[in-house]
């Protein structure tokens, strides 16, 4: 006899009521407390087999008239079905690959150099963490980054708007670099670059802005939050912090090139101690000169390949700091005022998600949302020029080389790679229309099922974290998101 | 939003179950949709800002 399966379902509850995610459909349902605990069994147990397994909790007429419920649901709205993708699905084919690397390229990453002036404590690339490179002293040649260029530019044709990313270390530390890879392009290419970087401020010096101004070149700039929490991690190779010095580049970028800065400078703060995040936000709401509706990108520390982390991280999905910045975030939208960039950051993302989730049935095949096709999404170039899937996965994972370009076979392995390895639990999970996991999950410097399985569990609490805070919302203002469809 | 409600209770039943919260996007409309529905960006946000969520892993980033 066949494993029987359950219908492909979440629950969770918020104070006031009980819901059902329900996969297939995508949609929500509200659910009374009978429901909800019968519906796990739904397809799998007997009349005889429910009564017995709530003997003395309901009675027989209760639970049949839940099973004719939950039947006509399924029958009537499609819900409760118990069906699964047969298996995932994205670029199978050698022809759609071949032809998204002709024309496809939508992203240039080139790892300009190695070297970085800071030794922050969370940093990927610092000792603590076995599976990527440390820093270095090396500064990409210009010849590999010109190859780069080229190989990009003729095969972007079909994007609208090309990215071209300059990655580190710190990339501010190639300003020399910098100029002539932008004088190159400029002046060989008319169509439009998108450009943009990531930096930890320090060296946001004049030159440096003038620079970035004059190019459009948009800047994501590293800042914790408040200058103790800030420099517990981000410090100089001799320890002592840097909060000081960006805040007084940052207040000069803001004078000299106000308009550059309210377009095209970002924030990232990286959540180190999670209970912190409410003197984080007050750090940020506090100074409306700087941080006034400036875009804030979150994130926390990568736990998984480290135990460095541990005792700092509070599960995001306890009663400390953020479930009461998530009562505030609730709050603020009942009473219909601005959410500021932070509580955006932290919850509005993905709140979007869910509620601009797509209402079409679950296919018989599904393609996981995360991954991309390796080399016309993002090409990571290498300082050696080693074309990899991206700056975020292991050098390891290579694609090809700026001198003999990308190799479609190879982008094809790697998928199917992931797919073979990934297929047995995604087409079984109930967060796989929301799971934005990608390559970066299951590959360090080799396929690591055991690793993607970790970082899955704590995707699907984030999830159902998502899902109840979406529905808490919604329980009191049914159009709260409206503006975002 | 509470459309089937009315549905179920005209089949005379005291449970509650009723589809909410529903947004009747049947299809992705744009290359930002799907965009949106792709992978947490690495680079910090800085190519895709509005690419939504950020999980725990997503903070890869050097400098």
């Amino acid at each position: 006899m066949p494993f029987l399966k359950g219908p492909l379902i979440k629950k969770f509850c918020t104070e006031k009521s009980s819901y059902i995610y329900d996969v297939n459909t995508n949609e929500i349902v509200s659910v009374d407390s009978v429901l909800y605990d019968v519906v796990d069994f739904y397809g799998l147990y007997s009349g005889q087999d429910l009564r017995s397994r709530f003997s003395g909790v309901y009675t027989a007429d209760l639970l049949k008239e839940a099973k004719r419920k939950l039947a006509l649901a399924k029958k009537e709205e499609g819900l409760f079905s118990t069906h699964r993708p047969s298996s995932l699905d994205y670029y199978k084919n050698m022809e759609a690959v071949e032809g998204m690397l002709a024309h496809g390229m939508q992203q240039l990453i080139l790892e300009v150099t190695d070297r970085c002036n800071l030794r922050c404590r969370y940093c990927i690339y610092s000792v603590h963490y076995p599976h990527t490179r440390v820093h270095g002293t090396r500064t990409m040649p210009l010849e590999t980054a010109l190859k780069a260029i080229e190989l990009f530019m003729a095969h972007n044709q079909d994007t609208a708007e090309p990215a071209l990313t300059f990655y580190g270390g710190e990339p501010l530390l190639a300003l020399p670099l910098l100029k002539k890879i932008v004088d190159y392009l400029k002046r060989n290419y008319t169509r439009n670059v998108r450009m943009n970087l990531t930096t930890n401020g320090t060296l946001l010096f004049e030159e440096a802005a003038r620079f970035l101004k004059e190019n459009d070149i948009a800047i994501v700039v590293s800042l914790d939050g408040p200058k103790d929490i800030h420099d517990s991690m981000r410090v100089y190779a001799n320890g002592t912090g840097t909060f000081e010095v960006i805040l007084h580049n940052l207040r000069n970028l803001k004078k000299n090139y106000p308009e550059y800065y309210d377009e095209k400078v970002g924030i990232r703060t990286t959540l180190a101690c999670v209970d912190a995040a409410e003197t984080i936000r007050d750090f940020f709401i506090s100074d409306t000169i700087l941080f006034k509706d400036k875009m804030i990108l979150t994130g926390f520390v990568d736990t998984v390949d480290t135990d460095l982390f541990t005792r700092n991280i509070v599960d995001i999905n306890d009663k400390g700091a953020i479930a009461r910045l998530s009562a505030v975030f609730h709050e603020a939208i009942l009473k219909q005022v601005p959410i500021d960039p932070f509580l955006d950051s932290l919850f509005m993302r993905s709140l979007k998600k869910i509620h601009k989730r797509i209402m079409e049935p679950l296919g018989e095949t599904h393609y996981p949302n995360g991954i991309c096709c390796p080399g016309a999404r993002r090409t990571f170039c290498t300082l050696g020029g080693s074309l990899s899937v991206c700056e975020r996965v292991s050098a390891g994972l290579c694609i090809g080389h700026v001198d003999t370009g990308i190799d479609p076979q190879r982008v094809c392995d790697i998928l199917q790679e992931y797919i073979k390895l990934s297929n047995p639990q995604c087409v079984d999970c109930w967060a796989v229309r929301f799971c934005s996991l990608c390559f970066t999950s299951i590959y360090n410097d080799r396929f690591d099922i055991e690793r993607k399985n970790k970082i899955c569990e704590m995707v699907r609490a984030n999830i159902k974290a998502d899902l109840v805070l979406y529905c808490t919302v919604m329980e009191s203002n049914e159009n709260a998101f409206e503006s975002l469809l | 939003m509470f459309e089937t409600e009315q549905k179920y209770a005209s089949k005379q039943s005291s449970l509650k179950l009723e589809k909410v919260f529903s947004n009747n996007r049947t299809k992705i409309t744009s290359v930002r949709d799907s965009m949106s529905m792709a992978c947490d960006c690495g680079c910090g946000g800085a190519t895709y800002p509005e690419i939504d969520g950020f999980y725990a892993v997503s903070a890869k980033h050097p400098g």
